[in-house]
């Protein structure tokens, strides 16, 4: 096909409503393929949610001196821990936390007692419950040691509490928590 | 009596003697040679009666009722075709809106209608919306332990409404090990408790 054959319909218009229909075409064209394929738009790379990990200890005699640089909890924490059979300590610290973005599609690590990996989290969304839970692929690792796997629902205000290894006479407690953006 | 054999005619001269075109000495050969055969000069009779016959029922060629017939008939129709393009006052607001999207708003619209049905196509909103499908949930957790010599029990908290995993069989973290922690101290209360540095839940 020639391009005199391509260019015989526009010619046969009028200047105005060939100028119309030739911008049009090079909108469908053009600009739309080029917005299509703009960088970035990894659909997988979209935060679905934020999941934030503390790590506690909990004890029922006094933690010595080793513990004075780790933050003591609310009173208000630690009477939800107290409520839980399990979990009923004396003495609470923190240990650290931190706060990590869910990807829609791609995995993602929390690592609450940084620079130490010894206790991490990994997480991938599996998608929203009906009640608007977050569903996770949660595993729990202790140095570098892939302990438990699980799917829990996250909702909001209502945390994943895992009880975990000891350390120096306490128990460690990893609070798992949907939070705001 | 002896016959006389006569030279065969080749395909092209006994169709010609067939269709009645053969003439002079050609044709007294063939005729000659046909005498003999029968069959062939009562397939020729039948060719020739089929040809008379549809000579009979077909009529001669005809001309067309008016020299410029065609001509006609095909500027009738550019007229035609250029007066439904000419701008009419008796045109009706539907009529003139259907011109108008012919003329102008068809392709911008087809762009436009193509431009917003991939935008949409595009758009994955943050949570469950309404139709969207959503996996199934279990009331727990489902629970994996690569190591046999380790247990999670599951159970789920009454009163706070969390969802608490007790392991069991782990081995304890080594004592040498120092964790930074980044959170400085915070007060011991007056009544033994603790005080709160921070105001989240846990």
């Amino acid at each position: 096909m020639s391009l005199l054959a391509i260019a015989e319909p526009f010619l046969k218009m009028n200047r105005i409503r060939s100028l119309v229909t030739i911008t049009s075409l090079f909108f469908v064209l053009f600009a739309s393929p080029v917005a299509a394929v703009e960088p970035g738009s990894d659909k997988g790379k979209e935060v679905v949610g934020r999941v934030k990990a503390t790590l506690y200890i909990g004890s029922n005699t006094q933690p010595g001196e080793w513990a004075e640089k780790y933050a003591f909890v609310s009173e208000e924490t630690a009477r939800q821990m107290r409520e839980i059979e399990q979990m009923d300590f004396r003495f609470y610290r923190k240990l650290g936390e931190d706060t990590q973005a869910v990807f829609r599609s791609y995995e993602n690590w929390l690592s609450p007692i940084k620079p130490s990996d010894e206790i991490l989290l990994s997480f991938e969304s599996r998608g929203f419950s009906a009640d608007k839970g977050l569903r996770l692929d949660l595993e729990f690792w202790q140095n570098r040691r892939k302990i438990i796997q699980m799917n829990p629902i996250l909702h909001s205000g209502k945390p994943l509490l895992i009880l975990g290894p000891g350390w120096r006479g306490c128990r460690m407690i990893i609070a798992v928590e949907l939070v705001e953006k | 009596m002896k016959r006389q054999d006569h030279q065969a005619p080749d395909e092209t001269t006994l169709t010609r003697w067939i269709d009645g075109e053969l003439s002079g000495d050609e044709l007294a050969q063939v005729e000659l040679w046909a005498q003999e055969h029968p069959g062939i000069l009562a397939e020729r009779d039948a060719v020739q009666a089929m040809q008379k016959s549809i000579k009979e029922s077909v009529p001669a060629d005809r001309e067309p009722p008016y020299a410029d017939f065609f001509n006609q008939r095909i500027l009738r129709m550019i007229e035609n075709d250029q007066a439904r393009f000419q701008p009419d006052a008796s045109e009706s607001g539907s009529q003139w809106l259907g011109s108008l999207w012919s003329k102008w708003l068809a392709l911008p619209g087809a762009a436009v209608a193509m431009v917003l049905c991939f935008y949409w196509g595009t758009q994955v909103s943050f949570g469950p919306q309404p139709g969207e499908p959503v996996v199934s949930t279990l009331a727990r957790p489902m629970i994996y332990t690569p190591d046999a010599d380790i247990r999670a029990n599951v159970f789920s908290s009454q009163n706070t409404g969390a969802t608490v995993i007790v392991i069991e069989g782990l081995e304890d973290l080594p004592d040498d090990l120092e964790i930074v922690g980044n959170q400085g101290p915070g007060n011991q209360s007056e009544a033994g408790g603790l005080m709160a540095s921070h105001t989240v839940l846990f």
